[in-house]
């Protein structure tokens, strides 16, 4: 008898149909060609509501295969509610091995951060972003910023950063700070703090966005130019630390949380939970390095 | 014609993509499709295949201009179930190196406001190596992907056709995207952020 092997898993390997798969990937494929520029997708139904992190996970299961390993991370942490749904989803629908440690994974998705630690060559790093377009807080309609965006006309968004430096003596973007990708459009990096911004320049990684609400995809290919915005006099800079550190292991060059204990006491604590691990453990970590980092004197030493 | 159904549509199609992107993302970097035991008809080399296999459906369009574009045409179309348009609408266009510049007269770029919208040539070598080849072409890519920069050396290409492909990739983010395969089942990808400079290599 011929074994029916196609009915043996309730569900297609990595959930989406591969119809859509192949959509998916022929998008991905422009994205990283024009890099920065945001790619219209299908954005297919998923178990989960679009806006709770269905662009991540699209990218995700469309370029997943069974020999990846596959890490999920939430505001830096492995072990928060989205990221820990996501990680069993993913597992259950693919068979993969899951990890926590970040230079063992080969395909790491996030929310809203960038890992600490150096990413290397054989991985991929995937976005989850609920809003891809940097000029929407300054144009609202569609069809007026993609010719913005056709035109590389940014005037718009310079102006808007002009004014918050006039009215607030800064630039006041904590999240998602927009940067100019290869020289050519700017993007959203997704709400990652000011912080990763310069780690996904010249990054030996490639970076694929996912806006699975507002059905948009982007990359950033390794080794290409991602600046943050900034005016000749008043300079791109990201948050400042320098008298705060964490409170478990005394070092400052990393992103900190700020924690309150129940006697009410302020604390701060590595927000990168598998960085943090793994300083308590004295393991050995290469963190990423960028200019803005080796300025900074270290609070551990 | 025959069906390949040795192919499958899950797992390889996905491992032929994943070397796909890499190469797309590190332009000039030679990855390895495996070697399949497909059978494809003559003038279209096994990894082209392999690209058609794994990106092409029903809801993409390609055209192949290669010599023997009938039974390549046929061929593909029965696998893929993509349809098969003009050069001025395809979305992939089948060819070989040594072909001229003329033929992808018309191919689509894309517009400002959707640069994507545009075509990817598939395009058939000889050889592709890191090694320099006699009488072949020395490509210098540079661009998002490289560090500094990256030498590979082609033979079976017309200089002409990348000629025609630097000029319609001067306008960036207008223009099309390259894979290049070749008889050892060696790929490489030139997206068209990249500016590459040739010469023959004698």
């Amino acid at each position: 008898m011929v074994e029916n092997k196609k009915y043996v898993n309730k569900y297609n390997f990595a959930f989406i149909d591969e119809a859509t798969k192949k959509e998916i990937r022929r998008k991905l494929l422009k994205a990283v060609a024009i890099p920065g520029y945001q790619v219209p997708y299908s954005s297919p139904e998923m178990p989960i509501s679009r806006g709770w992190g269905t662009g991540g996970l699209h990218v995700t299961l469309a370029i997943i295969g069974k020999a990846d390993v596959f890490k999920i991370i939430d505001q830096g942490s492995d072990a928060s509610v989205n990221a820990c749904n996501l990680r069993e989803f993913v597992h259950m629908m693919t068979n993969c091995k899951t990890t926590f440690d970040t230079r063992e994974a080969t395909l790491i998705q996030t929310r809203h951060r960038v890992t600490e630690e150096e990413l290397n060559e054989n991985q991929i790093y995937i976005y989850q972003v609920p809003q891809p377009e940097p000029l929407r807080g300054v144009e609202r309609y569609e069809n007026k910023t993609r010719q913005m965006h056709g035109e590389a006309d940014y005037a718009k968004m310079w102006v808007s950063l002009y004014e918050q430096i006039v009215r607030h003596g800064d630039i006041m973007l904590g999240a998602g700070y927009p940067v100019k990708v290869n020289d050519r459009y700017i993007m959203a990096p997704s709400p990652i703090p000011k912080w990763d911004c310069p780690n996904i320049n010249q990054s030996k990684a490639l970076h694929l966005f996912g806006a699975g609400r507002e059905k948009r995809l982007y990359a950033v290919p390794p080794y290409t130019k991602v600046e943050p915005l900034e005016f000749e006099d008043i300079k791109f800079h990201p948050e400042d630390f320098t008298t705060r550190t964490c409170f478990k292991t005394g070092y400052n060059k990393a992103y900190l949380d700020e924690l309150y204990f129940d006697d009410g006491t302020r604390h701060f604590v590595i927000n990168d939970s598998n960085f943090l691990d793994k300083m308590v453990n004295n393991e050995p970590i290469k963190q990423h390095s960028n200019k803005y980092l080796s300025e900074l004197k270290n609070g551990a030493e | 014609m025959r069906r390949e159904t040795i192919y499958d549509e899950v797992y390889d199609a996905q491992e032929n993509f994943r070397l796909l992107l890499d190469s797309m993302a590190r332009p000039g970097k030679i990855n390895v499709l495996p070697d399949m035991d497909i059978l494809p008809p003559t003038g279209i080399n096994k990894s082209s295949t392999l690209i058609a296999l794994s990106l092409l459906n029903a809801d993409a369009s390609f055209i192949s201009i290669a010599t023997n574009n009938q039974e390549i045409t046929t061929y593909l179309a029965l696998n893929t179930g993509a349809t098969v348009a003009s050069i001025n609408t395809a979305d992939y266009i089948f060819l070989n190196g040594d072909q001229a510049p003329a033929l992808i007269d018309g191919a689509k770029h894309g517009n400002l406001s959707y640069p994507e919208e545009s075509s990817t040539l598939i395009i058939d070598v000889n050889k592709i190596s890191i090694s320099p080849i006699l009488n072949a072409v020395q490509l210098i890519l540079k661009g998002p992907g490289i560090e500094t920069e990256t030498v590979v050396y082609i033979d079976g290409i017309n200089p002409h056709l990348l000629q025609a492909i630097k000029e319609l990739n001067l306008e960036f983010p207008l223009g099309i995207d390259l894979m290049l395969t070749d008889k050892q089942n060696n790929l490489i990808c030139i997206p068209r952020s990249n500016r590459f400079v040739y010469s023959t290599f004698n």
